[in-house]
């Protein structure tokens, strides 16, 4: 998709700062004391489990909600009381298909560009566009009850992107879709980042974080961790991990690694192999290296271990029940 | 500048787009109201119930079961004649079992009642519960009653006329008499004289006899003739007396002209004058008069307008608030009012295209007139919609499922069926209750479009403000409602 000439993105310039933001419908807090920032032209991951306040947050952010106690400011703007020329600057992608299925994919698209007032003129161009960008060009007289779910979310996903946003919120856009469309999707949201453009993503796929450029973790309405992807791997496990493999590794060597320097945790779950947590792995596997052999191990393999992001949603998870306890 | 009315205008085409995409919902939009029309049309005759009635007659009276019959089979459409019996209990046990609608239980001695001074009385039974049917049932009873009671005048009123065809020779005979009576006193024959007054006293006798009613004015001519039966004195004799009976003959001529001229005029007025002295007939100075269908269509007309206008309208809000559309609404720059007004455009054509249809189906097909300019149609058409356009967003606007507003458009419907002037007139219901048919648009608009399209006049301008004042107060609800739906919970 060809983007509108933009300047680039300043990344110190956050479009979405949030603090202590909290919402309570009645008695029930929904999300509480959320404090983080977006940046220009970064893709800020969301995740959390279901019902963890990820929808809550983004309806903070779109204005949809007011907050109960704290601030969302978006663009300099509190959230609930955005200008008109501040809401043309959002694009909105909610979880469910709220568009219109007796009109033509086309009419969808046409109606959103004009909720955003642009004319007939303006949007036929930027029509072709999306619907190419998101594969539909070829399908833009179908009607939308006609069309597949993927095709549906993807007909939503054009319809926030009609009217040329700068910020974008996409709530859950790959939910129950496939594997290969979700990485469609991805490569979109990435395109669209390259654009200079700021996308706010929530997700439940805990994989999906390593596409972003920062990720809060959510659970219980409460933020447990936010930071980069790689900097959360960090945090979860308290360093970087070494995977080591040799025949006589078991709960037996737990002694002999625990002699390690700086060492910080060690896990001999798995027969023959371990895994250990140290600050830095490169200088930390020559001496891995030497104690084994010293000890007269045969090596079998030594690297640095890459927990997916699974692990690491798991391991903050439980660290935060446990801090909890 | 142009933005907000980009954003009104997508609401209207996108409405439009929306229902012309459901071809079945315009077919039945359209087609539906005017088959209940041509339904009504056709089906409704107008004709007044036909009550299958059974007489209970007296068993004493032998002569009375054939004037009940002759009677009750010529006594109109409305009644069709079930027999008769002298068993009440088993007419009765009749009604109870639906096999007759009315049991006339005629009283003994009818006319011994009548002749002692007393009315008698008919009993009328019927086993209706519908207070419509009942009240039908006894004005229809009062109708036949004083329909017999005519006939019996008129029997009685012809009799009389007979009697004084009579009357009126006896007294032709007294005055003949009395001329000679007059003659021979003139010529001093005493005894000629005295033998016509006889002849004419015996005469006057006869008449008084058949006109009891005249008795007084013949007394009074008797004794003016000398024949007052209590002084039994000769008439005539002396010259003296001559001319007394002279005198006392000429008045007794004069008065017997003035009965008779009074019994010409009893004579000349057939019994049924007699008896119904006065009649009606009733002249319109409108210069249409509808079949009774054709001044109701209208008013259905009307109630289908509002109705369909009130029923989109009533899912507009509700449907998108229900299905999720509103969070886009929130998060993007479009306000409630643009909303609001587009929904508004769009349905305002749609329900006047589907008004513009149905007119000129009402017109050629059915063959309604429209009398009136059709702009003052198209304006009391305009503004009906409007108001009812704007009931219709109130309610979606505070509506919090489909079903609800489904629920609040049939309640509507049924209050203007009751309190609209359209099944009962408005000057029937009571004053408190009849302010809620003023909350309705059918209810000023039934009178409009019954003005223009049979009267040819035009609107009534009071209610024509009063449909857009209540169109623009629901509007301004509808927005202030909406409006809180739309801002940031």
């Amino acid at each position: 998709m060809d983007a509108q000439p933009r300047t680039g993105p300043d990344s110190s310039r956050p479009v979405i700062v949030m603090e202590n933001a909290t919402k309570r419908f009645g008695e029930a807090t929904a999300v509480e004391n959320l404090s983080f920032s977006v940046h220009e032209g970064e893709i800020f991951g969301f995740i959390g489990p279901s019902g963890s306040g990820k929808t809550t947050t983004i309806r903070l952010m779109n204005g949809a909600y007011r907050p109960t106690e704290g601030s969302v400011t978006v663009f300099g703007q509190p959230a609930d009381q955005m200008k008109t020329h501040v809401r043309e600057r959002i694009g909105y992608l909610p979880q469910l298909f709220i568009l219109y299925p007796n009109l033509s994919v086309k009419e969808n698209i046409d109606f959103s560009a004009s909720l955003y007032g642009m004319s007939w003129f303006g949007r036929r161009a930027r029509r072709r566009e999306v619907l190419e960008f998101v594969e539909l060009w070829e399908h833009r007289g179908k009607l939308a009850r006609d069309i597949s779910g993927g095709m549906q979310r993807r007909l939503a996903l054009a319809s926030s992107l009609i009217h040329d946003p700068s910020l974008i919120f996409l709530d859950e856009p790959t939910a129950g879709i496939d594997p290969i469309l979700r990485a469609k999707f991805w490569d979109a949201f990435r395109e669209l980042k390259a654009q200079g453009r700021s996308l706010f993503v929530t997700t439940q796929y805990v994989t999906e974080a390593e596409y972003c450029d920062h990720v809060a973790v959510l659970g219980h309405g409460h933020i447990i961790a936010v930071d980069t992807p790689e900097n959360l791997r960090l945090r979860a496990f308290g360093g970087e991990i070494i995977e080591v493999r040799a025949a006589q590794i078991g709960h037996a060597t737990r002694p002999l690694f625990s002699r390690l320097e700086g060492i910080r945790s060690i896990d001999t779950s798995v027969p023959g192999q371990a895994h250990l947590v140290v600050e830095d792995a490169s200088t930390a596997m020559p001496a891995v290296m030497d104690l084994l052999r010293g000890a007269g191990m045969e090596i079998e393999g030594i690297e640095p271990y890459r927990p997916n992001f699974d692990e690491v949603f798991v391991k903050l998870m439980q660290q935060e029940e446990a801090a909890h306890v | 500048m142009f933005k907000p009315i980009i954003r009104v205008s997508s609401f209207i085409s996108k409405e439009i787009r929306e229902i012309l995409r459901q071809p079945w919902l315009v077919v039945r939009l359209i087609l539906g109201p005017f088959l209940i029309l041509l339904l009504v049309g056709v089906g409704y005759t107008n004709q007044p119930r036909q009550l299958r009635a059974m007489f209970v007659v007296p068993a004493s009276e032998p002569d009375v079961p054939a004037q009940i019959e002759a009677y009750a089979t010529s006594l109109g459409p409305q009644l069709q004649y079930m027999g008769q019996t002298v068993s009440e209990e088993e007419a009765l046990t009749r009604l109870r079992i639906g096999q007759v609608d009315l049991v006339v239980v005629f009283p003994e001695r009818a006319y011994e009642t009548v002749q002692s001074g007393s009315q008698a009385v008919l009993h009328l039974y019927h086993n209706e519960i519908d207070p419509t049917q009942a009240a039908y049932v006894d004005q229809l009873g009062r109708v036949y009653v004083a329909e017999i009671n005519r006939r019996i005048l008129m029997l009685f009123a012809q009799e009389a006329k007979e009697e004084s065809a009579t009357a009126k020779t006896d007294l032709q005979d007294a005055r003949a008499a009395a001329n000679s009576a007059r003659a021979a006193a003139q010529a001093g024959n005493t005894e000629a004289a005295r033998t016509e007054l006889q002849r004419a006293n015996s005469s006057m006798d006869r008449a008084s006899a058949l006109l009891g009613a005249s008795a007084l004015l013949l007394g009074g001519l008797g004794q003016g003739l000398g024949a007052d039966p209590d002084t039994d004195a000769p008439a005539g004799g002396e010259p003296g007396e001559q001319a007394t009976v002279d005198v006392r003959s000429a008045q007794a001529e004069a008065d017997l002209d003035n009965l008779d001229a009074q019994l010409a005029r009893v004579d000349g007025v057939p019994a049924d004058v007699m008896v119904s002295p006065l009649t009606t007939e009733t002249r319109t100075v409108a210069t249409y008069t509808p079949a009774f269908v054709t001044f109701y269509a209208p008013g259905v007309l009307a109630l289908i307008l509002q109705h369909v206008a009130i029923s989109i309208a009533s899912l507009a809000l509700v449907r998108e608030k229900v299905f999720g559309a509103i969070e886009l609404f929130r998060v993007s720059p479009v306000t409630a009012f643009e909303i609001l007004l587009g929904k508004y455009g769009s349905y305002l054509v749609f329900v006047g295209i589907l008004a513009a249809i149905l007119t000129a189906s009402m017109v050629y097909l059915l063959g309604v007139p429209l009398l009136g300019q059709l702009a003052w149609l198209a304006l009391a058409m305009g503004l009906l919609i409007f108001a009812s356009l704007g009931i219709g967003f109130a309610i979606s606007a505070t509506s919090g499922s489909d079903s609800q507003a489904v629920q609040f458009s049939m309640l509507v419907l049924l209050a203007a069926m009751f309190f609209s002037g359209f099944v009962f007139p408005l000057m029937a219901i009571s004053v408190p209750v009849r302010y809620l048919g003023y909350l309705l648009p059918v209810t000023y608009s039934i009178p409009n479009l019954q003005n223009i399209m049979l009267k040819g006049i035009p609107p009534s301008w009071v209610y024509l403000v009063a449909l857009g004042a209540m169109g623009v107060v629901m509007f301004a609800f509808s927005w202030w409602r909406y409006r809180r739906s739309l801002v940031r919970a």
